[in-house]
Parts: C-alpha cells; sequence; structure tokens
C-alpha cells in the first residue's frame, strides 16, 4: 500500500496505564488523518449537582472524593472559593502549611506518573513491573518519593487518600514540632533524590516532536505558583481567575461525557510544561542551573518533556517543603472562625496536571446555591487531540496498527489525564479500507 | 510505633470462625538467604469498616511491642510500605479489611497469588495492592514470604468497627504462629 493512500480506521478499545476509562478513534484517508476523537465513555459523575444545598465543609470534603490522586487539588481550589465568599483571610501560617500539604501531593502524584505510568513507555517495557526488574534501584527511589508525597499529606490531612484536614479558615489542627521535624529529615533525603531524578528523565530516549501550543498556568509575583497566582499564558494572556469564563469555554462534544475547554477558541495546554514554560524565572537559581547542565532546554515545544517537568516540580515541591517547614512552630489557632455569608466566588490552583478552576454561589447560609468545577484533563482534551493528530503524522501514518496505538497511548498517557476527574480511559480503533481492526 | 490504644470488647460478639485459607508459618521461603525483619502493616483508613485493617495493627503493635524483630504500622495505603527500608530478606505480613468471605470478624489468609480478584483491584488511587505486590516480586523484596490476612467486615450499619476479644485473640495467636514458624 503506498504511504499517501492510506485509508482505513484505527480504534483503541482501552487506554492502559492512565486514570480512568476511555477510547481512540482514528480514521485515515488517503494517507490523511480524516477524524481523530479521544473518546471519553465514563458516566459522567455529576459532582457540581450533588454539591448543591452542601455545606461549605460538605464541599471541602466532598470534593476530595473526586479524585483519589489529587484530592488536596480539589479541596485548595474549593476552600479558595469558599474563603473569598465569607471573607476570610487565613494567617499566613494557615497559608504557608496548605502550600506545603500541596507540595505532597505534587510529590506523590508525579512520582506515580513519572515511573509507574511514563517511564516504561519511553523505556521500551508494557508495565511498570516489568520496567522495575531491569531498573530496580530507580523505581525504588520512585516508590519513596511517592511515599513521602503521601506522607505530607497525611501530616496534614489525616490521611493521604481523601484527606480530612482542611476547613474554612485553616487546618483543624496543626501538626507537632516534633512530627514536622521527622519529616523534614526524610524531606532532605528525598531532595537529593530529586536532584538525580532530574538527570535520569533528561537522559531517558524521549522522542523529538516539537509542536506548537499555548502554554497555560498560574503565575506569583514571586514563587513558583502553587496555591495562587493569575492566570497567564505565553501567548499573552494574563487574568485574574475570577476573569476565567470571559476567555476560556467550556462546551460539550459528542464522544465525550466531559466537556473540552478552549481559551479564546483554540486548544491550549495545562500542567507540569505549561507551568515550567511559563514559570522558569520562578525557580531557585540552583535548580535552574541543574536544568541547564541537563541537556533538556526550556521553555520547551515538545510535550515529551513533560516527564523533565514534572521531575523539576518534585524537587520544587520537596524545596518549597523544607523553605517552609524551616521553623516551624505549630499554630495556636490553625483556623480562624469563618460565619456563613452569601456571595459568589472562585478559587484556582495548581493541580498536579494543571490549573483547577473552583466556582461557587452560597446561600445566606453558606451552603450551595450553584457550583461549577473546571478540571485540568477537560482542559487538555482538545490539546490532545491535536497532539495526536500531529503526533501520529510525523510518527508515520503508514505503520502498522499495533505501532499506531502504542504511539497514542503514549501521547496520552504523556499527558497524564485523569478521566475519572473529568468524568478514566483507552479504547484504539482503526479502520483501513473499511476493514475494522481490533 | 505510635499507635492509639484501642478496646476490645469483653464479650465475644457472635460466631467463631477461625483462621482459614493460607497458612501463614513454613511459607514461600527464601532459603538461601539469611534471616531479615517483619513487616506487619495494616491497611485502612480511620472510619467505616476499612477501619479493621488500622485496628488491628494498633492492637498487634501494643500486643507485639516488646518484640524488636517485627515492625507493626498502619498504612493508608500499600505502596507506603516502601517508605520502610525493606529488603529481599524481609517477611511481609499484611492486614486489611475483607468484603464476601464469610461471617463478619472471619479471618482469612491469603497468599498473594490467591487474592480474589475484586479485591486485590480495589483502589480509587492509582496503586492498588495487586499492583503494589506486582511491584514487591519484581524487585525481589519479600522473598522470605508474604501473606495477606483477611478480617471480615461487620455490617454497613455497624457505624464504629470493632475487633471483639476472640477475633483479637485469633489475630494474636495467628501472627504469633507467623512470626516464631519460622
Amino acid at each position: 500500500m503506498s504511504h499517501d493512500t492510506r485509508t482505513g480506521e484505527i480504534h483503541v478499545p482501552i487506554l492502559a496505564r492512565v486514570e480512568g476509562e476511555g477510547a481512540l478513534d482514528i480514521r485515515i484517508e488517503a494517507g490523511r488523518i480524516e477524524a481523530l476523537t479521544l473518546r471519553i465513555f465514563e458516566p459522567p459523575r455529576l459532582f457540581e449537582k450533588l454539591l448543591e444545598g452542601r455545606s461549605t465543609q460538605d464541599v471541602i470534603d466532598s470534593v476530595a472524593r473526586i479524585c483519589g490522586i489529587c484530592p488536596v487539588a480539589y479541596q485548595m481550589s474549593a476552600v479558595v472559593a469558599i474563603e473569598s465568599i465569607l471573607g476570610v483571610t487565613p494567617s499566613p501560617w494557615v497559608e504557608a502549611m496548605r502550600r506545603v500539604m500541596y507540595c505532597g501531593e505534587w510529590l506523590q502524584s508525579h512520582s506515580l506518573h513519572i515511573h509507574l505510568l511514563a517511564a516504561p513507555d519511553f523505556l521500551g517495557y508494557d508495565s511498570a513491573p516489568a520496567m522495575a526488574r531491569d531498573y530496580p534501584e530507580e523505581v525504588r527511589r520512585g516508590l519513596r518519593l511517592q511515599g513521602l508525597g503521601n506522607e505530607i499529606i497525611r501530616t496534614f490531612g489525616g490521611r493521604s487518600v481523601h484527606p480530612v484536614g482542611i476547613c474554612p479558615g485553616g487546618f483543624f489542627r496543626a501538626p507537632d514540632a516534633a512530627t514536622l521535624q521527622a519529616l523534614r529529615q526524610r524531606l532532605a533525603a528525598g531532595l537529593e533524590e530529586a536532584r538525580a531524578l532530574i538527570a535520569w528523565t533528561a537522559e531517558l530516549p524521549l522522542p523529538e516532536d516539537d509542536q506548537a501550543f499555548v502554554s497555560v498556568s498560574l503565575r506569583h509575583p514571586c514563587d513558583y505558583p502553587i496555591t495562587v497566582g493569575r492566570i497567564v499564558s505565553d501567548q499573552g494572556l494574563d487574568i485574574d481567575p475570577a476573569d476565567f469564563e470571559q476567555h476560556f469555554s467550556e462546551f460539550q462534544v459528542p464522544h465525550s461525557t466531559a466537556l473540552h475547554a478552549q481559551l479564546d477558541g483554540h486548544p491550549y495546554l495545562v500542567g507540569p510544561l505549561a507551568r515550567l514554560n511559563n514559570n522558569l524565572d520562578r525557580l531557585p537559581d540552583d535548580l535552574r542551573q541543574l536544568l541547564d547542565d541537563g541537556g533538556v532546554h526550556f521553555p520547551s515545544r515538545n510535550m515529551f518533556h513533560s516527564i523533565v517537568a514534572r521531575a523539576v516540580e518534585m524537587h520544587v515541591a520537596l524545596g518549597e517543603a523544607l523553605r517552609l517547614t524551616e521553623d516551624y512552630d505549630p499554630a495556636a489557632e490553625p483556623h480562624v472562625e469563618a460565619p456563613p455569608r452569601a456571595g459568589v466566588g472562585v478559587g484556582c490552583t495548581e493541580a498536579p496536571r494543571g490549573i483547577l478552576w473552583h466556582r461557587y454561589a452560597l446561600d445566606d447560609e453558606a451552603r450551595v446555591v450553584e457550583a461549577r468545577i473546571v478540571p485540568p484533563t477537560s482542559q487538555n482534551q482538545a490539546r490532545m487531540e491535536e497532539d495526536l493528530a500531529a503526533s501520529l503524522t510525523r510518527f508515520g501514518l503508514e505503520r502498522d496498527d499495533d505501532a499506531l496505538r502504542l504511539h497514542g497511548e503514549m501521547v496520552i498517557r504523556n499527558y497524564d489525564p485523569c478521566i475519572s476527574c473529568a468524568t478514566h480511559f483507552l479504547d484504539f480503533n482503526v479502520l483501513r479500507k473499511n476493514v475494522l481492526r481490533k | 510505633m505510635s499507635c492509639e490504644k484501642m478496646s476490645c470488647e469483653n464479650k465475644p460478639r457472635g460466631n467463631d470462625p477461625g483462621v482459614t485459607g493460607a497458612g501463614l508459618a513454613g511459607q514461600d521461603g527464601a532459603d538461601d538467604l539469611p534471616k531479615g525483619h517483619d513487616y506487619l502493616f495494616g491497611l485502612g483508613s480511620p472510619h467505616g469498616g476499612d477501619r479493621l485493617g488500622w485496628l488491628a495493627a494498633e492492637w498487634l503493635g501494643d500486643a507485639l511491642g516488646e518484640r524488636d524483630d517485627i515492625t507493626v504500622a498502619r498504612l493508608d495505603q500499600p505502596v507506603d510500605l516502601f517508605l520502610h527500608p525493606v529488603t529481599p530478606r524481609d517477611r511481609l505480613l499484611l492486614v486489611d479489611a475483607m468484603r464476601g468471605q464469610g461471617p463478619p470478624g472471619t479471618l482469612k489468609v491469603f497468599a498473594p497469588g490467591e487474592l480474589p480478584e475484586a479485591a486485590a483491584r480495589l483502589s480509587s488511587h492509582g496503586l492498588d495492592l495487586a499492583s503494589t505486590l506486582a511491584l514487591v516480586e519484581a524487585l525481589g523484596l519479600f522473598r522470605a514470604g508474604i501473606r495477606i490476612i483477611g478480617i471480615e467486615m461487620p455490617d454497613p450499619d455497624m457505624t464504629t468497627p470493632k475487633l471483639d476479644e476472640a477475633q483479637a485473640r485469633r489475630l494474636h495467636e495467628a501472627v504469633l504462629g507467623w512470626l516464631d514458624g519460622g
């Protein structure tokens, strides 16, 4: 068959090593991709509707259930929105410790993705256990760092899965100094391991695949953005999170139970690579030097450099957690009172997979009248489809179905999509010359 | 370890189904390795029936407090066991709540390959028990043996799950048998 006349369809019915369930369908006509759909068929979870009528604490505890990997992100965006309505300003201690807790989530989520989901792709293994037999020290390092992230979350949230420590105005309790001191010793050891991890990811045989895309993230006046900031892009966008709806639109497509999103009518990227592209100057000097020495240069247009960006952010998370707990003193009052008040408020924080935007309207008793949640995976869906079309074309549509399916899965996994958040993932189907293959 | 003490009810509740399943002593074996350390991890969370694994770890931590050949701890997630300095010479005993294996309080011992598929794959957060055990095997850890003890959960409407005296005694005996069984 001639490469430029190839016709058919490819279907990937189940995508492995992503959080959730979805599928990929491609129709190739005369050697070109005529249609490509990333199908997300996990049933809608209807969380926004379920939140109506609930109290603010119920919201914070409920939204943690949206995701087992990034519950802290959901809690943080929610609590920021709620506090803005209630007129509550958390103490500097609360703001610092929330950032530490969030660092725990970045650490565990990024380490899980690097070692168990993405790295096997680049090293040619079909699973993390298969890779672990040949890279035992690297995998154990990753598991330690993941566990350390869980430990940070547990320290502030009572447990690492769906934590319960956050309330409007702060935390229910402050960890004692001895607990933090023991944690800090592990953080210091982890920081060294994160340096080695950056070097390891930078040496992985990552595909060269530069593309044009818009990077969207938060930006903070001085810190690497995590819990607060303006929404910016590398194309000049610079807005208050309250103005999100004026620039970003969500819409339904027939093939997905998760909404798609566009910025001023175009797909865009959120997540570690976008954050790093937009915030290189917010990295500590020693980390920027480490990156410069590593051979991978940012800002990067190669989506596969996301794995390096995740490793960098793990170092950021550990460094920040150490910095912010250096003179740790448990707060006598870990939260301020938050009396009920009606109003509308938004919260936007940097979940491991990108900006997570929440908007709530509360009544006089501070019960939810209306809720809107825009998760990162929904925002990245259109970008993933755009990337798949470009990457698979560059990879070579003349290749056999298995090769295309594997490459497609690798492209998608690279975004670390959390389909459970956006509504779980991948079924791959190719049809050539009207023959359906699975 | 620093576990809160749990209270055991004085009177045995319900029937006493005993311990069933794979043997605890004389397991898997790594005869070529010198004896390592033993780890007992209770899996679970602070609330609901899932709390049984933590209750067991708290109770066993107190009961085995004099022994220095075993580390007892509670884990939120199986993958957190990698935070401990575990080696191929060590043995692993996991205690977790289970459902559908008998009357409430039933203790059942599983070898890794015997775990019911649904239980091993049950996780909302990335790395379930089966995936963790697959990594343990790939990394060559705990070659001296791995066992999982399941404790059947109470009815869902029982708000505060507890280990009663008979269950605690049987669990303790089973763990002592594992510890000293070689």
